[in-house]
């Protein structure tokens, strides 16, 4: 591919203008540099923690082909699993599972702990939990205990736990870890949990030779789940890719203003070589935005690889020896992230080349006199500037209100957050425009400097630009802030007689003001709690909050549904109030 | 034989608003032909500038026609206009002429590389422009590394190289010394001897002593004219 020589000719004036004013140029890459290293961080982080879901069905299916995951319901019904046990395809194998949590009794204080009976030597359990030390727990006497639980019970390898809630006196017989959650408190012991006693259990299924997964996908029904390598986990990284790249989007929206700042200020001196440009050289319009261009896909392309560089070199140096630790589970080591990475370098460039386009542009109209003499015309802004930010404002809260509520298509958020700041953005020349008016009335040095920077407001309109900008980014940050809190206020405030009930595997959300626990008890599901004795639901709403799952990686965010159960009312109080997002059932 | 330049009836005056227009240049008229050197004289603020700002198409007049190579530069858009000022005419300025961030010859090959030349012949032409000018050895020198002199023949060949019929030299001798002025002159004629069509503007009667014609200005109008032959014995006469 051949370079057209016009194109040649500016991309080394430009390389060149850029070099002969190395004060603005490394202004401007570090700009751009730090805002990338941070998105750079932040999207190896997010990666790293992601995983995919190979990475994650080790943990969730150990070496099983199959997991089928009863709730409370069924082991109510002590025959379910010995049913589901008989109906397995003949030659497969099965390891039972049990799991509860318990308050086991510290020091000073009861812990609580997650208790399972995994078989530690079980090869259906590879990869389920990790043992770090000692030897797999043996029997009703010998237990396995990881960090966490040591250290909250003030215990040690070769300790005696006693627990008389559990009935159980054991020697810690091994140091474990849950690779899903290494920060989890959990106890392994060396014999089965008793069935009575457990809050939930699963049955790890190896099938013979021949046999799909669709053998056990029958044994799907109420309250009882089957998860296959298929559908055990679901790839989170998508959705955490576009959150990635909205903030990356924001952020570089509001790097490109800055860059149009440092662009603008540094002007007056480029007014000159500008008008050399036009006068001696010939130059057109198209030359001139074309240098502005280039000027910013240079610095852009600089500031994407010093930001890289120095993102990559602090992920390395700093976060990569605790990555599993700040993740809080076995992540495999640091995930580069390529797409994100690749889309962050490619908007970056974009963002600094407009950024840099803009302030060429208004410079390529310039008469060439003008140019020549390093002055910039000053023309009035039109009255029509400041309705026109003050529209924009208007219609990104708007689109921003719907987005946040769920309606409209996706992006619809991060369109309104866009024009919110836009809005702002737009505002900045009229506001500088208005200091000329208020600089009659202020006093000596003040009306000096108002009126300086009215007067020079080609190069101060960006500037202020971009403080706007960026104050109204932390203003909408903060607002989004409140309305997620808001949105899960339910969760947070739990009162004593409620239970929060967190389903999956619902098809469709429950509708219509029927039992609503029965429909759900009609569809596959598992539930965290429920308040047993009342069953009475009053609210329900989506709930897409990754961090508040009760097991990671179980549960699809579209599946979800939180619910919230309330018993001291009368039935006509029980029916779903509409307030706020709460969706009627 | 067709004019390069012609300036018909042109006039410029600054209207901002205020009661009274500033007249910079009144109903002028002026014809150069190819393979002259005009040198336009005149004190400060007599229109000098004006005129050859013009030329260049650098500005628009308020009143009358400004025609180059045939071409009324009116009728012209930004775009061709751009183009004509690349391929046809040639600027110098009295100072501050080249780009400081090219070398000599980068600056001089700019605008035909700007024309879509490729970059090897528009260095070629370069080279040969400012071997012409006497800076075969400072080619791949700053600006800020050559002396006044040089700078201006830098300049100079920029504005001859290609095909260009019209050289306009805006005082390019104002700020260098007596020998440096001499050898500026010397270039600009020998352009004229190759047939483009120069047009000086000074304030200096030695260095217009070097025109074919000598036009001169007071208060945005021509008051005299003088041609080669008697031109000294005018210019001794001139205050």
């Amino acid at each position: 591919m051949t370079i057209a020589p016009p194109t040649r000719a500016l991309a080394r004036l430009a390389w060149r203008e850029l070099r002969h004013r190395r004060g603005r140029s490394v202004l401007v890459i570090t700009l751009v540099a730090m805002p990338v290293a941070a998105l750079v961080i932040a999207a190896v982080l997010n990666a790293s923690n992601a995983g995919s879901p190979e990475d994650k069905r080790p943990l969730v299916m150990g070496g099983a082909d199959a997991v089928v995951q009863f709730d409370r319901d069924d082991l109510a019904n002590g025959d379910t699993v010995n049913a589901v046990l008989r109906r397995l395809p003949p030659g497969s194998r099965a390891v039972n599972v049990r799991e509860r949590l318990a308050l086991v009794p510290a020091r000073d204080r009861d812990v609580i702990v997650g208790v399972t009976d995994l078989p530690l030597d079980d090869a259906l359990v590879t990869g389920k939990i990790t043992l770090l030390r000692g030897h797999p727990p043996i029997g009703a006497a010998e237990v396995a205990a990881s960090p966490t639980a040591l250290r909250d019970l003030g215990l040690r390898l070769g300790d005696t736990l006693v627990s008389r809630r559990l009935g159980l006196r054991a020697r810690i017989a091994a140091e474990v870890i849950d690779p899903d959650d290494l920060h989890r408190a959990v106890i392994v012991t060396g014999a089965p949990l008793p069935a009575a006693t457990s809050r939930a259990a699963r049955l790890l299924v190896d099938l013979p030779p021949g046999n799909t997964t669709s053998a056990v996908a029958r044994l799907r029904g109420p309250g009882r789940e089957v998860k296959t390598a298929a559908n055990c986990c679901p790839d989170e990284r998508p959705a955490l890719r576009e959150v990635t790249l909205a903030v990356s989007g924001l952020a570089l929206f509001v790097v490109g203003l800055v860059v149009a700042a440092a662009f603008a200020i540094s002007a007056r001196r480029h007014l000159r070589t500008i008008g050399l440009l036009s006068a001696a050289a010939g130059a057109d319009e198209r030359h001139i935005r074309r240098l502005a261009l280039l000027q910013g896909t240079i610095c852009g392309g600089a500031g994407v690889i010093a930001g890289f560089s120095v993102g990559l070199a602090i992920v390395k140096l700093f976060f990569e020896p605790h990555i599993d630790d700040l993740a809080g589970r076995v992540t495999g080591g640091v995930t580069l992230a390529p797409v994100e990475l690749g889309l962050i370098a490619a908007m970056t460039i974009a963002a600094t080349a407009a950024g840099a386009w803009s302030p060429g542009r208004t410079a390529a109209r310039i008469p060439v006199l003008a140019a020549l003499g390093g002055r910039r015309p000053l023309r009035a802004v039109p009255a029509t500037v400041p309705i026109r930010a003050l529209a924009t404002s208007a219609i990104g809260t708007v689109l921003l209100a719907v987005g946040l509520n769920g309606g409209g298509p996706r992006g619809l958020t991060l369109i309104g957050a866009v024009l919110i700041v836009l809005g702002f953005v737009l505002c900045a020349p009229a506001l500088v425009a208005v200091l000329e008016r208020l600089a009659s009335r202020a006093p000596g040095i003040t009306r000096l400097a108002a009126r300086d920077i009215a007067r020079q407001r080609a190069r101060t309109g960006p500037l202020v630009a971009a403080i706007l900008a960026v104050a109204s980014l932390a203003v909408l940050g903060s607002t989004l802030i409140v309305a997620v809190e808001r949105s899960n206020v339910g969760l947070g405030e739990i009162r004593g007689d409620e239970v929060v009930l967190t389903a999956s595997g619902v098809t469709g959300a429950p509708r219509g003001q029927a039992d609503v626990p029965a429909q759900l008890r009609a569809r596959p599901f598992s539930a965290s709690a429920i308040n047993r004795s009342t069953d009475r639901l009053l609210r329900a709403r989506p709930w897409r909050r990754p961090a508040c799952r009760a097991r990671r990686g179980q549960r699809s965010p579209r599946r979800r549904r939180t619910l919230r159960s309330r018993d001291r009312r009368t039935p006509a109080a029980r029916l779903p109030r509409r307030r706020g997002r709460t969706r009627r059932l | 034989m067709t004019p390069v330049l012609e300036l018909r009836v042109v006039s410029r005056h600054y209207d901002d608003g205020a009661a009274a227009a500033v007249v910079a240049l009144s109903s002028v008229s002026l014809s150069v032909s190819p393979g002259e050197l005009v040198a336009v004289m005149g004190s400060s603020g007599s229109g000098k500038s004006t005129l050859l700002q013009l030329a260049g198409g650098l500005d628009r007049p308020s009143d009358g026609q400004v025609l180059v190579d045939g071409h009324d530069l009116a009728d012209l858009s930004a775009r061709a206009l751009a183009a004509l000022r690349r391929q046809r005419v040639g600027y110098v300025f009295q100072r501050l002429n080249l780009l400081a961030s090219l070398t000599a010859v980068e600056n001089v090959m700019l605008p035909l590389e700007l024309d879509g030349i490729a970059s090897r012949a528009a260095r070629a032409s370069a080279e040969a422009a400012l071997a012409e000018a006497g800076l075969q050895g400072s080619t791949k020198r700053y600006p800020d590394d050559l002396s006044g002199g040089e700078q201006q023949r830098v300049a100079i060949a920029r504005a001859v190289v290609g095909e260009r019929a019209l050289l306009l030299a805006d005082e390019p001798t104002g700020a260098l010394d007596t020998v440096a002025g001499e050898a500026i002159l010397e270039l600009l004629s020998a352009r004229r001897d190759a047939g483009a069509a120069v047009v000086l503007v000074t304030h200096e009667p030695r260095f217009a002593g070097w025109a074919d014609r000598v036009v001169f200005l007071r208060d945005g109008k021509i008051i005299d004219e003088a041609h080669a032959g008697r031109g000294s014995s005018t210019l001794a006469s001139r205050p």
